[in-house]
Formats: structure tokens, C-alpha cells, sequence
């Protein structure tokens, strides 16, 4: 290839794109204020805002106004919302903002608007926000959560401390379906529940979407007993032939559960995969074997 | 590090001074500059000096002309040559190889854009340019950054394979990584000035090199998030998104033990599908960023806005939407490989990769860690204040094909990433961005 005639291709090619749409911070806001703005433009314009550092601050200034301004549609708040998340990833910029914008999401967490409420605790909860995992956890506590159940256990799960623990425990046993599903996630660096993961990832009765996140928590608490489940479900035929897999995949990538697996193990399941119809299983049991002859090698 | 070498059976020497085009009689060592520890080597776009000499000559005869080409398997890699380093390679080169068995070089590097897709798909062979006998051959790959929506199964099983390797359930050398893109004083350190992209490629370059120390024919892939990306958000791949944040991997997918951080899984909600084309910048439009009058990276930079933080947000929400939590989400790595790409190009596309050059680069009153000389944190070390005083990563991996970047590299240092004027390399490239000097 001629890179110099290709370079040059390339340049005419950028020259014909399309200019990036220059929408200035006041334009946004004046069309926010106007009576007669449309959701969808209003949209298309916090989209386009720039967040170059010769406007940064004129911006983050205009997109908390809309975020905070409870008379706005929804969809204008939420895009606003979207691009001063976006702005968090120049911090040095963003710093002066940063206590006003934490304070406004604290206050739209208990907004009457779902959806705001939802997106206040979306961003909250990353970085542990304790305002916010109180909320979570007291509404959960007397059944009245600010968002949906499955969401304020996913959103409290993200603490990093773990401190609404115990609470998972409860709904585990007490709930079921999704909430269940939701806690049983939400309890997986629990090792006091190993003796639960290990119940459900046996238990052939339970769905298989419930075992396998069973065993996903099992081995990241009790390795040992992970492995034993593990070489056990990959060897039985009986067995569902996607959690077969999964459970030899955590097998291959898990040096600390591969070391305690018995040697004859890896014989046996190269027998499965010979014998085996399942095309998900014979992969993973293939990769299996590759990471062994690495190993080896 | 033992040189791999790969030479045909030795014929016995001719009687003549000139050597008889009818009797093949002498073999050719071939030696490329970096091997790694499976007597393997790897190259980009950018050439290498390559030594070849003749091994065991026969007597009289002073030198043998031999011709210097590729082998290429079907979908594999190919080679350009040349005597001195240059983009303007050819597919063959002719030497005359001195019977003293002094070394002759020759430059060799991959022919843009043919990519390898795995080790040996490619071969150095020298012929006899009289009989066209095989003279010296040497398997080799051109190991280059690919888009991950191109990638075969078999390369994006491989990568995920080495990434879930790496993660260790959470708690491998992953966890290092994941931990120096964090908040606070660190996360000045990758996001608080001009020095974001020279951080973020000494980060993923630090990364890749952990992958390849797993699997050697592993390269970073990168999504391309101004194009819909069927093949990286499916199951098989970066998984998909459920409505309550949980990413779906299929059963056998190695990134089913992921752990980001605490929990196992991945936390990223449903903003981007199979389908979905991001509104954000295009590449056109960001490498058209600061382009006028003339291009400069002072313009360039306001990338990190639109389309890098866009690209975080068009996932709506889940780790990969925070500075704090983004690399527990394993796309993240896809994602800042085109931020880097992205740069890659601009260089090439504006011709900038001299670290000398003003428009390289930015000059001004910034923080610790966003000026040319300065060392990048962590892999300096820790450091006084205002640096951070922590370095979880310390110095960065080596390469066995290359020395460069230095163990604690400077913003200086990532810029002529292709050593288009320092004379080294990084032994990374991209698919659709070529060497060129």
C-alpha cells in the first residue's frame, strides 16, 4: 500500500466530514427557558454542548441548572445528567462543581419524579455515596424503598463496605424470584453464606440462573468447597450443559480453584468433552485443556 | 535470549569460486533483535533491523545473492522489506550475503494492513536468487491491535481467555490496575490535564504486556464506539446488559468469573446493544478536533470530553459511567484502547509524533504529572506531595520485543510510540493506523 497516498485519502475524507455542531451554553439554556421549546431539540442541544476547556465551566454550569430545575421534562433533566456524568471524567475541571453536584443529586434522590430519583441513586451509589445508602436501606428495611426492590438492592450492593449485609441475608431467605435472585447477587462476597450457595448450586429443583450464581459466590468465598462442587457438576451428564460449562470455565480462570481440584479430574473431563453434543461445553473443556498444555508448557 | 533460528538442511560446498546456480549448498541464519522466552518474536508495522548471514559457506566462493521475502498463510500476515527503515518497504529485497559470515541487515516489518491472526501465519524466507532454493525461513506474527468487531472467534476467545486470566476472580494483577484508576489524588493523576492520553496509553500498553505475558499472541482489541459493535456487545463477547444492570455472558464465556470489585459479574446498564450507535463524535469529526489552522494537540485534547466521556456515558449507567468504577467493567478496556487509537491516528493523519515538536504536545502552567518531562504516576513511584503517595502498579511490565517505554516513562516518552524519530518502539499498533516517516 502507498501510506503517503492513503494518508492523503484519509485528509479528504476528514475534510468532507461533518462539522461538530457548535451549541453554545447560553443557547441551551435560553431554549430550556423558552415556554415553546421542544423535549427532543432541548435534548439534541445538552447533547451537543460542548465540554471543551474553553467552555467547560459556562456548561457545567448550564446542565446543573437544568438537572436541578424541577419544572423541566424528564428526558431534558436525565440528558443534562448524562453529559455532566460525562464531565466527571475531566476532574481537575469538574472539582469546583463537584460538591453542588453531589448535593443536587442528594436532593433529587427523594424527588417525586421515578425518574430522576432512579438516576440520583445510579450515580450516588457508585462512590458510596452514605446519603443515599441510607435512604436505600431504611426503605428497604420497612418494605418502602425509594425505586423498585430489585433496584435499591442492586444500587445498596455496591457498597463497597458492605454494611447492608445482613439485610440480603433476610430477603434471600425470605423473598422470591427476582428479589430473591437480586439479594442472592448482592450477598456473594458472604462468607457466611457459603453454606446457602452451596445448598442452591447442588440443588437441582432450583432454576439454573439461581445455581449458577450460587456457584459464582461459592467460589469467590470458599474455593475449596467450590471445587468440589465444580468437578462435580462438570462430570455429571445429568446436568444442565450451560452451568457444566460455566463451571469448568471458573475452573480454568480461578488459579486458586484450579490448584485444588483433584489430578484424575482433568482425564475425566477431557472424556466429557470427547463424548459431549454440547458445543458450549466441548469449548469451554477445550479451553480447559489449552490452559492445562499452558500450564505444562 | 537464545535466537530462534530456522534454517534448511546444509548441502555440501561447491567446487567454484562463483557459486553454480545448480548446486544449493549454504543455509542462512536469520535473527531478529527480541525474542521471548518460546524462542518467539513479534513485530508491527515498524520495521526491525533484522540480521541474516550465511552459516558454514562453502569454500571459495565470496558471497551468495539471495532474495528476502514472506510466506503468508490464507487470512495471515504479511511483510515489507527494506534496507533501511522506512514506511516504502517492498515485498522482496535483494542482498548479497559475504561468505565471511558477516551479518547483513535487513528491515522488516508487517505490510499494513495485513494483520496476523495467530503465531507462524507468516514467515521470513530467503532464497537463493540464482536457484530459488530455500535458503533460511523464520515463522514470526504481526501482532496488531485489532477492532473488536473484526476480530475472528478464535482471537476473541483467546483475548477473553488471557483477560480472565488476568482478573483472577478479582483478585490478580487486574486488581492493581483496577485500583490505580480511581478517585481522588490518582484519578487527577489519569484525568486532570493534557496528560490524559499519554497516562491512559502507558496504562493500557502495561495491561496488554500482562495479557501477553498469559498469551503472547494476545493484543488489546478496541471498540470503535462511533460504529454499532454486533460482535463485542453479545454474550460471546463483552456481554449484554439486563434491565437491572447485570451483564449476560454466555455459559462458556471466560468472563463469567468475572470480578470487578467485591462482587462477581458486571455492573453496566443497557445504553449500548448490538445496534446501538453511540451519539458522540465521529472519528472524523475528532480527528478534525484543533485540525485548524493546523493541527495541535492543545486542540486535540478536547477529546476527552466528546467523544471519551460520552463514550462512557452512552452505557447510561454502571461501573463503566464513573472515573472511580469504569475498569471494573472489562469494556473499558476496549474503550480507552480506541481513545489511544484514536490519538494513533491523529498523529499519523497530522504527522505528529515528535515529542520536540510544539504541536506534539501542550506547554502551560498545569498539574504534577500533565507536563512533557513529567514521570507518569504510578509507574514513578511514589512520590512527594502533590503526587499521590501510593503506587499500587509501580513500574510498568517489559516487553521482551522491545525496551521501550523506560520502566517509569515520562509523557515525553509515549508520544513517538512507533520510534518514527527516537529510533525505539512500543511494539504496539493499531489495523487501520500505518508506520510512516
Amino acid at each position: 500500500m502507498d501510506v503517503e497516498a492513503h494518508r492523503k485519502s484519509f485528509l479528504a475524507q476528514l475534510a468532507k466530514a461533518p462539522a461538530v455542531a457548535d451549541v453554545k451554553p447560553k443557547a441551551v439554556a435560553d431554549y430550556a427557558a423558552s415556554s415553546e421549546h421542544d423535549v427532543k431539540a432541548l435534548c439534541d442541544m445538552i447533547g451537543a454542548l460542548t465540554l471543551d476547556p474553553s467552555s467547560f465551566r459556562a456548561s457545567v454550569r448550564t446542565l446543573l441548572d437544568i438537572v436541578g430545575n424541577d419544572s423541566l421534562e424528564t428526558a431534558a433533566r436525565l440528558a443534562a445528567l448524562g453529559q455532566l456524568k460525562a464531565a466527571e471524567f475531566q476532574p481537575a475541571e469538574f472539582a469546583e462543581f463537584h460538591a453542588e453536584f453531589i448535593a443536587l443529586l442528594r436532593r433529587l434522590a427523594q424527588s417525586p419524579d421515578r425518574g430522576m430519583r432512579v438516576a440520583a441513586f445510579e450515580r450516588l451509589t457508585l462512590t458510596n455515596d452514605v446519603h443515599a445508602q441510607k435512604l436505600l436501606h431504611d426503605g428497604l428495611e420497612i418494605g418502602k424503598p425509594p425505586v423498585s426492590t430489585v433496584k435499591a438492592i442492586q444500587f445498596l450492593a455496591r457498597d463497597d463496605h458492605g454494611s447492608a449485609v445482613p439485610l440480603f441475608r433476610r430477603l434471600a431467605k425470605a423473598t422470591i424470584g427476582p428479589v430473591r435472585e437480586q439479594a442472592l447477587r448482592a450477598l456473594a462476597a458472604d462468607t457466611q453464606s457459603v453454606a446457602l450457595f452451596e445448598s442452591i448450586a447442588n440443588d437441582k429443583a432450583e432454576p439454573t440462573r439461581l445455581r449458577q450464581i450460587a456457584a459464582m459466590n461459592l467460589k469467590n468465598t470458599s474455593p475449596t468447597r467450590f471445587a468440589k462442587v465444580a468437578t462435580s457438576l462438570a462430570l455429571d451428564d445429568q446436568e444442565d450443559d450451560g452451568l457444566r460449562a460455566v463451571a469448568v470455565s471458573a475452573i480454568t480462570h480461578t488459579s486458586e480453584v484450579a490448584a485444588k481440584v483433584k489430578p484424575e479430574f482433568a482425564a475425566s473431563l477431557l472424556a466429557v468433552g470427547v463424548a459431549t453434543g454440547s458445543r458450549v461445553l466441548k469449548a469451554s473443556i477445550d479451553r480447559y485443556a489449552k490452559a492445562v498444555a499452558r500450564k505444562k508448557s | 535470549m537464545a535466537p530462534n533460528r530456522r534454517q534448511v538442511g546444509v548441502n555440501p560446498p561447491p567446487p567454484l569460486s562463483t557459486r553454480s546456480p545448480t548446486l544449493p549448498s549454504v543455509n542462512v541464519e536469520i535473527r531478529f533483535p527480541h525474542y521471548d522466552a518460546q524462542s518467539r518474536t513479534y513485530v508491527t508495522w515498524r520495521p526491525v533491523e533484522v540480521m541474516l548471514k550465511l552459516v558454514a559457506p562453502p569454500a571459495g566462493i565470496a558471497s551468495v545473492n539471495v532474495e528476502v521475502s514472506a510466506k503468508s498463510l490464507a487470512l495471515g500476515g504479511s511483510l515489507l522489506f527494506a534496507t533501511t527503515l522506512t514506511h516504502l518497504g517492498a515485498a522482496s529485497v535483494v542482498l548479497t550475503l559475504p561468505a565471511s559470515g558477516q551479518e547483513v541487515p535487513v528491515w522488516v516489518g508487517g505490510a499494513f494492513p495485513a494483520a496476523s491472526a495467530s503465531y507462524g501465519d507468516v514467515a521470513v524466507e530467503v532464497r537463493d536468487t540464482g536457484t530459488n532454493q530455500l535458503l533460511g525461513t523464520h515463522d514470526l506474527m504481526v501482532r496488531i491491535r485489532k477492532n473488536g468487531n473484526s476480530l475472528s472467534n478464535a482471537e476473541r476467545d483467546r483475548f477473553l481467555s488471557a483477560l480472565a486470566t488476568l482478573n483472577g476472580a478479582g483478585t490478580g494483577r487486574y486488581s492493581q490496575f483496577r485500583d490505580m484508576h480511581v478517585g481522588g489524588p490518582p484519578d487527577i493523576e489519569a484525568h486532570g490535564g493534557p496528560g490524559f492520553l499519554p497516562w491512559h496509553r502507558v496504562y493500557l500498553l502495561d495491561f496488554e504486556r500482562e495479557l501477553q505475558a498469559i498469551d503472547p499472541e494476545v493484543t488489546l482489541p478496541y471498540w470503535r464506539f462511533d460504529q454499532a459493535a454486533q460482535k463485542i456487545f453479545n454474550q460471546n463477547f463483552m456481554g449484554v446488559a439486563n434491565a437491572s444492570n447485570q451483564v449476560q455472558f454466555s455459559a462458556g464465556n471466560p468472563l463469567t468469573g468475572w470480578v470487578g470489585f467485591g462482587l462477581p459479574g458486571v455492573d453496566r446498564s443497557a445504553g449500548v446493544g448490538p445496534t446501538t450507535v453511540p451519539a458522540l463524535l465521529t472519528e472524523a469529526q475528532t480527528l478534525n478536533l484543533g485540525a485548524l489552522p493546523s493541527a495541535r494537540y492543545a486542540g486535540f485534547r478536547a477529546m476527552q470530553g466528546n467523544p471519551h466521556g460520552s463514550a462512557h456515558m452512552s452505557h447510561g449507567g454502571g461501573w463503566i459511567t464513573n472515573p472511580t468504577t469504569a475498569p471494573r467493567d472489562p469494556i473499558f478496556f476496549l474503550l480507552h484502547c480506541n481513545v489511544d487509537r484514536l490519538w494513533a491516528k491523529w498523529q499519523w493523519v497530522h504527522q505528529i509524533h515528535d515529542p520536540a515538536k510544539p504541536a506534539s504536545f501542550v506547554t502551560g502552567a498545569f498539574l504534577p504529572g500533565h507536563r512533557l518531562p513529567d514521570a507518569l504516576w504510578p509507574w514513578c513511584g511514589p512520590l512527594a506531595a502533590p503526587r499521590p503517595t501510593t503506587a499500587p502498579g509501580l513500574g510498568m511490565a517489559s516487553s521482551p520485543m522491545t525496551t521501550s517505554p523506560p520502566t517509569s516513562p515520562a509523557i515525553r516518552d509515549m508520544i513517538d510510540y512507533f520510534g518514527t524519530v527516537s529510533g525505539t518502539h512500543h511494539a504496539f499498533a493499531y489495523d487501520d493506523v500505518p508506520f510512516q516517516i
